[in-house]
């Protein structure tokens, strides 16, 4: 009993979610007649379970991490380098040649908007880079649980604020853990969420301001999108797929205590 | 099989083998070094580049099928990342490494093909040399048997799909392990999306008729 030759291409299609709707359905409608087409997709999504099973996937062993940090650090200047990017040089070149009343325009400008943005970029980064740290080093979860009952009263013991925790296991985003980090200068509460193999660092603390534009996409790979509720702000941060992540705000977004 | 050599045909046409003898993987950094990269580019690498380490590794070490192998390939790919990074104009950080990583093991692969047809450079326990993918024996692996047997179930799936042709294997690694989409894994592996396809199609076809011997000969076993 094997897959039908002439739907094969198709199959592996539904299989992997590449198929627009109108095939999609086609090719749905012919494994419910065919035998050797549904026994070929439930094997290949078995096959899948197993691959994301304990164990299959390697991770680089903390040998080769410290050799490539090693190399980072021997491609890499010790000299600082003068910045000559673009905004460097319309810097420069505003401070050269506008005049007081420019200056002025431009402080109050500055003070309205470029700041609360560049605070915001700087966040963002810190974002990115807690997100990164959090990967790499082993450092991803310092308490683990799948249990948001467990993970609530853990952040109770350190921090003077208590994040909410909800539980998105029902819509394909189980809790991996919480950790405590430190971003924009004051110690934060980060959830750890997964999504199949991706990981999502949910972060929150007080705040009730709204700052910067409600999503920023990175051009790194990393999604971050933001929300306030309830007094508190959250920042989202991820390689998931944008739609994923915007699926999850909205999820988190609508479980957590106004 | 007609596919699979039109596909072997589209491959070689796209590496030549002559612009690819220049990097082996175990030949030293060329001696023009590129000019080092700045703190923030430092910074920027750390963050777009180096959290892919482990699907890089992971993608290694199932082509490659050897740890210390796999361990040189990364090595050596990030260090060839690092000096063309000031050219790295976005675009997803892991499809990136991962194209490097996967040209790093053919040279690597290429180049023991060649060491393997000097007729004293090696012992003769090498009865594999008719592989036309430049895909070494895998002398690390026992036999099908004894793996499945030995080895837990995390175990047994590196040994099936360690026995796949390697053109099966980066497709299967590239989908199922690191969710690339049918396009990303058509510019990594610099092939027709029709053939990621089939390679696709044809490795799932084949890991689940191994997994059904493996359940099979184990209900025999424990009966």
């Amino acid at each position: 009993m094997t897959a039908c030759p002439d739907w094969q291409h198709r199959l592996q299609g539904l299989i992997d979610d590449e198929l627009d709707a109108a095939h999609a359905a086609e090719v749905e409608a012919h494994v419910t007649t065919c035998a050797g087409c549904a026994q070929a997709r439930d094997d290949a999504l078995a096959l899948r379970r197993r691959l994301g099973g304990e164990g299959v996937r390697a991770r680089a062993p903390d040998r080769l991490l410290a050799r490539l940090d090693a190399a980072i650090g021997a491609a890499t200047t010790t000299v600082p380098v003068r910045r000559s990017t673009a905004v460097g040089r319309f810097e420069r070149a505003f401070w050269a040649f506008g005049g007081a009343g420019a200056a002025i325009a431009a402080c109050a400008v500055l003070a309205v908007m470029a700041v609360p943005a560049l605070q915001t970029a700087d966040l963002e980064h810190q974002l990115v880079a807690s997100h990164v740290r959090s990967q790499l080093a082993g450092h991803l979860i310092d308490v683990a649980t799948s249990d948001q009952h467990v993970v609530k009263p853990w952040f109770g013991g350190k921090i003077d604020f208590s994040p909410p925790v909800v539980d998105l296991a029902d819509q394909g985003f189980p809790i991996v853990g919480g950790r405590l980090d430190y971003i924009g200068g004051r110690t934060v509460a980060a959830v750890v969420y997964r999504r199949g193999r991706h990981v999502i660092n949910l972060f929150a603390w007080p705040d009730r301001k709204a700052l910067g534009p409600d999503e920023a996409k990175l051009g790194d790979g990393y999604t971050l999108l933001h929300w306030t509720k309830g007094g508190m702000t959250f920042w989202a941060v991820s390689d998931v797929a944008e739609t994923d992540l915007k699926t999850f705000r909205q999820l988190a977004e609508d479980r957590s205590p106004a | 099989m007609a596919a699979g050599a039109s596909a072997a045909q589209v491959v070689e046409a796209r590496f030549p083998a002559e612009n690819r003898r220049d990097s082996l993987v175990l030949t030293p950094t060329p001696a023009s070094a590129p000019s080092p990269l700045s703190p923030d580019e430092a910074r920027r690498f750390r963050e777009v580049v180096l959290p892919h380490a482990d699907a890089a590794y992971n993608l290694a070490l199932r082509l490659a099928r050897r740890g210390d192998v796999a361990e040189d390939i990364v090595h050596d790919a990030y260090v060839r990342a690092l000096a063309a990074f000031r050219g790295y104009r976005g675009g997803d950080g892991r499809s990136w490494i991962l194209t490097i990583v996967r040209n790093r093991f053919y040279d690597w692969a290429r180049e023991q093909r060649l060491k393997a047809t000097a007729p004293l450079a090696r012992p003769a326990n090498d009865p594999d040399d008719d592989d036309t993918d430049w895909d070494p024996p895998d002398l690390e692996q026992d036999s099908p048997e004894q793996a499945l047997a030995r080895k837990g179930e995390a175990g047994a799936l590196h040994a099936l799909i360690d026995g796949l042709p390697a053109r099966w294997r980066e497709v299967l690694i590239l989908r199922e392990m690191d969710e690339l989409s049918y396009r990303e894994i058509a510019a990594v592996t610099e092939s027709p999306i029709g053939s990621v396809m089939s390679r696709l199609a044809r490795a799932r076809s084949a890991l689940a008729a191994a997994w059904r011997k493996r359940e099979a000969d184990m209900a025999e076993a424990s009966s």
